[in-house]
């Protein structure tokens, strides 16, 4: 008995001495928005405010280029809140702990606010997905604690913003948050390093106040005290633009950036000085006579750099294989093996071991082929000898485009199609391949999982590079688009515009439909650039003089690639003149 | 009180063990701790005491620079007259907002008000703060040439207010050093690394200043509050200030905002100005 009275009493004084180390409960900003930069938290900031940013010239003129109308196709209209700015917007925070079902440890901790922006910290020490996962616009985040510091590092991101006018971090963005708390505030320290838009790291400190309100002050979306919100979005027809229009400024056309250097009496140039704008002598420079522009932006390596042969499982059956030449997609069911692609001859065998492991002793039944090059039907001769030989299915123009190029693949029977589509059913699910006419080539197909709701689309899309729109094959920029927007019509976000139905690209990492949302409007936004040097009559010197892709190549036009933005430019320039 | 004389190590492994039950575990952790804090055993020689000096376990000495990527338009140019964005001013306030009068600061000589403590460290600065003794950490501002003594042995306040005020400062591990899961939990979850205190820091006796340049005000009743800390992240040391303003005269609740500062390797870019009224801006269209 004296035990369970001397319980409470010491416990009481542990806490009263030591305190405890914990963030767990609800946390507001003060006064709502905080007490920084109110008007650009709450209806949001101008465009042109892009002072106290370190956007290099890269990140500058993705920055220009952006339309508030962006918000209104409807692929982007439940577009949440980026990691990046998360705790910038007007939400709360609730912080919780998930312990492990069995170990009862902390496993993670959960970051949630309004708008239904839940992250989750994980803290048992698990690794950071390959670079082929798949990206969300909350990202990966592990913790850990540094002295009375929670520190959570966050990887794979979408492309982001850093203030709500289109100032852009890319998906090769790293965000590295520092969670302190102190007395009954909490300041969150937020450090992004970006090297595709950002010439220095960007830090931004936020400050929450501890939530003792006792009702809900205000209604959605600024609950208050009454946990996370159920967030509802589903995109509707806010215009009458037609399918596929993106909204954008062409480069020198953004007269909101004159509007807005003039409301606050700023010299136009200084829009475009980037990181020198976050320091104290650029307050005298205003008046000054000196001039400073934004830094260039760096070459980068592919995101996805060659890894090896590494397998992802992608849904229950679906399984990615890169590393190989082409990325690989495996189904993997009771009836066997379906390939979609099949890599490079000079890896057939080490896939052939992977399938092995992946599938056991299953037999590779089908390869389907998205296009004829070497790096996706190199493999069909190895991997479709199972003893009773897989059949090869394609479009007729792969099995025309093989023979030409007296491809050893081009030997192997193939089950081609000329129609719009071919549909097959296997490991119980139908699988539809789709003709995407003149796109890469003039064979592309597109493969849709719909009973795991995946779609493989080959070689229209490269994540780490601007497309190879191969005219000499057959390729066209306005097929290419056609293909990019029928993905976009199959696809259905689960939501806040991200996961649902994913996207297994020809090269690179998983996609969902907000990445292939944001790869056609870098497609359309560089074929207008383009299409309206043509209209002025600018040569294509004068064009690429004016780097119509500086905004892209960082994460597109990867260093090394023999595909640069300026051989891209070139193709569409040459395709769209010759359709004049 | 035999109980003393246990280390805390060993009645945490004992707990750890189940030699003991958690729950006396717990009580003669306390009364442990109180019997140590009430009387030490003899024969037992504590430790000197340090000073806050050398308790120190943050360093925030150095030079820094103010990283302004947060209320530009308000800290690197001069707001208009009464523009009070962001600020929780309340009716008083906000007359006064619209009543400054820049010329006035001049004629009377107080061009310092925007560089009070309560504003200082939200201007475009540089500091350089170093230890003036063992028990003083001064930091100075090169714009407008300021100077704070924050006093972790603090004597009387002085009779006069000033910009800079009185400043109390104390060590502070922000929200305490212990966990219970030392007892009852299991190690992998408790933090990693030397606990890392924070410096706090209580500023009063001001003399009434602005919060921005372009005269929102606080007043002599204002009480500052600060929480300075450090982080090292991307190859950089930061020094992030949270500040809480307390002013029952012009806010109509405190005014919270916080201020990050990057480390730089010298004085090479101190750049010491003196105190200057600013010119505020022409009202901005659209407002």
């Amino acid at each position: 008995m004296k035990t369970l009275t001397l319980l409470p009493a010491a416990c009481l004084l542990c806490s009263a001495a030591f305190g405890q180390l914990d963030f767990s409960g609800e946390w507001d900003h003060p006064g709502m928005f905080g007490h920084e930069d109110v008007t650009d938290r709450g209806a949001g900031p101008e465009i042109g405010d892009y002072m106290g940013l370190p956007l290099n010239a890269a990140g500058l003129r993705k920055a220009e280029s952006y339309s508030g109308s962006w918000l209104g196709v409807p692929e982007h209209q439940c577009t949440p809140h980026p990691a990046a700015y998360q705790t910038w917007g007007p939400n709360t925070l609730v912080v919780s702990k998930r312990y492990h079902p069995v170990q009862r440890v902390v496993e993670a901790i959960t970051l949630d606010g309004t708008f239904g922006l839940d992250r989750i910290v994980w803290m048992d020490g698990r690794p950071h997905p390959p670079a082929t996962a798949l990206h969300s616009f909350s990202g990966f985040s592990t913790g850990h604690w540094e002295g009375d510091t929670l520190v959570v590092d966050t990887s794979h991101l979408k492309m982001g913003w850093l203030r709500r006018n289109g100032t852009p971090t890319s998906e090769r963005a790293k965000m590295t948050e520092y969670y302190q708390r102190f007395d009954n505030y909490l300041l969150v320290t937020t450090i992004v390093e970006d090297p595709v838009y950002l010439s220095e790291p960007f830090v931004r400190t936020t400050e929450y106040e501890m939530n003792v309100r006792p009702v809900p002050v205000l209604g959605y979306p600024f609950t208050r005290n009454d946990g996370p919100t159920f967030y509802r979005c589903f995109p509707g027809e806010e215009t009458t633009a037609e399918k596929g229009y993106v909204p954008h400024f062409l480069p020198g056309t953004n007269f909101l950036l004159d509007e807005f250097a003039d409301k606050y009496d700023l010299p136009r140039w200084a829009m475009g000085a980037g990181s020198v704008t976050m320091y104290p002598e650029f307050s005298g420079a205003l008046t000054g006579t000196a001039r400073a522009e934004a830094a260039a932006p760096a070459a980068l390596a592919p995101l996805a750099a060659a890894e090896g042969l590494q397998s992802l499982q992608v849904r229950d059956r679906i399984w990615l294989i890169t590393g190989a030449g082409a990325n690989i997609t495996a189904q993997v069911g009771d009836e066997g093996v379906l390939l979609v692609d099949s890599g490079s001859a000079a890896n057939a065998e080490a896939v052939r071991a992977e399938i092995r492991r992946i599938a056991g002793n299953k037999p590779v039944r089908y390869i389907i082929n998205t296009n004829w090059q070497e790096s996706h039907t190199g493999g069909n001769v190895l991997l479709s000898d199972e003893g009773q030989r897989a059949a090869i299915l394609a479009h007729e123009n792969v099995g025309l485009r093989l023979a030409e190029a007296d491809s050893p693949a081009s030997a192997l029977v193939m089950d081609t199609y000329y129609g719009d589509n071919k549909t097959l059913y296997f490991n119980g699910e139908a699988i539809e391949i789709i003709k995407v006419p003149n796109a890469h080539t003039d064979g592309d197909s597109l493969v849709f999982f719909r009973g795991s709701d995946v779609v493989v689309a080959g070689g229209v899309i490269d994540t780490a590079s601007f497309p190879r729109i191969d005219d000499e094959q057959g390729g066209s920029i306005g097929g290419e688009l056609a293909a990019l927007n029928r993905i976009l019509d199959i696809t259905v976000a689960e939501t806040r515009g991200q996961g649902g139905t994913l996207v297994i690209p020809g090269h690179g990492r998983l996609y969902d439909e907000a990445d292939v949302a944001e790869y056609r409007d870098m497609v359309t936004i560089v074929r207008d650039r383009v299409q309206s040097a043509l209209d002025s009559r600018s040569s294509l010197a004068d064009l690429q003089a004016g780097q119509p892709v500086l905004d892209y190549a960082g994460v597109f036009g990867a260093a090394g690639s023999d595909w640069t933005g300026e051989r891209f430019v070139e193709a569409v320039f040459e395709q769209l003149a010759n359709a004049e | 009180m035999r109980t003393s004389r246990l280390s805390l190590q060993t009645l945490f492994a004992l707990a750890r063990r189940r030699a003991l039950p958690r729950a006396m575990a717990c009580a003669l952790l306390a009364l442990a701790g109180h019997a140590a804090l009430a009387q030490p055993p003899s024969g037992f020689q504590p430790p000197p005491p340090q000073s806050p000096r050398e308790a120190a376990q943050v360093d925030i000495t150095g030079y820094w620079v103010a990283l302004v990527t947060e209320d530009w338009l308000w800290r690197m140019v001069t707001a208009p007259t009464g523009d009070v964005t962001s600020i929780p001013v309340n009716p008083r306030g906000r007359q006064a907002a619209n009543q400054w009068d820049p010329q006035q600061d001049v004629t009377s000589g107080e061009q310092c008000r925007a560089y009070g403590a309560a504003g200082l460290l939200r201007l475009p600065l540089r500091l350089h703060i170093t230890w003036q003794d063992d028990n003083t950490l001064l930091i100075e501002s090169d714009a407008g040439e300021q100077r704070r003594l924050l006093q972790f042995a603090p004597g009387a306040a002085p009779a006069e207010a000033s910009w800079q005020g009185h400043s109390v400062a104390a060590w502070t591990r922000p929200v305490g050093g212990f966990d219970m899961r030392a007892i009852f939990g299991d190690p992998k979850d408790l933090p990693r690394g030397p606990l890392k205190a924070g410096l706090k820091v209580v500023t009063d006796h001001l003399r009434p200043g602005y919060l921005r340049r372009n005269g929102v005000p606080y007043s002599a009743e204002t009480r500052l509050t600060e929480y300075f800390s450090r982080i090292s992240a991307a190859g950089n040391d930061y020094l992030t200030v949270l500040s809480v303003v307390n002013d029952p005269v012009y806010l109509n609740g405190a005014f919270v905002t916080s201020s990050q500062f990057k480390r730089e390797p010298d004085g090479a870019r101190w750049n010491p100005q003196p105190c200057i009224t600013a010119t505020p801006a022409a009202p901005r269209g659209g407002e």
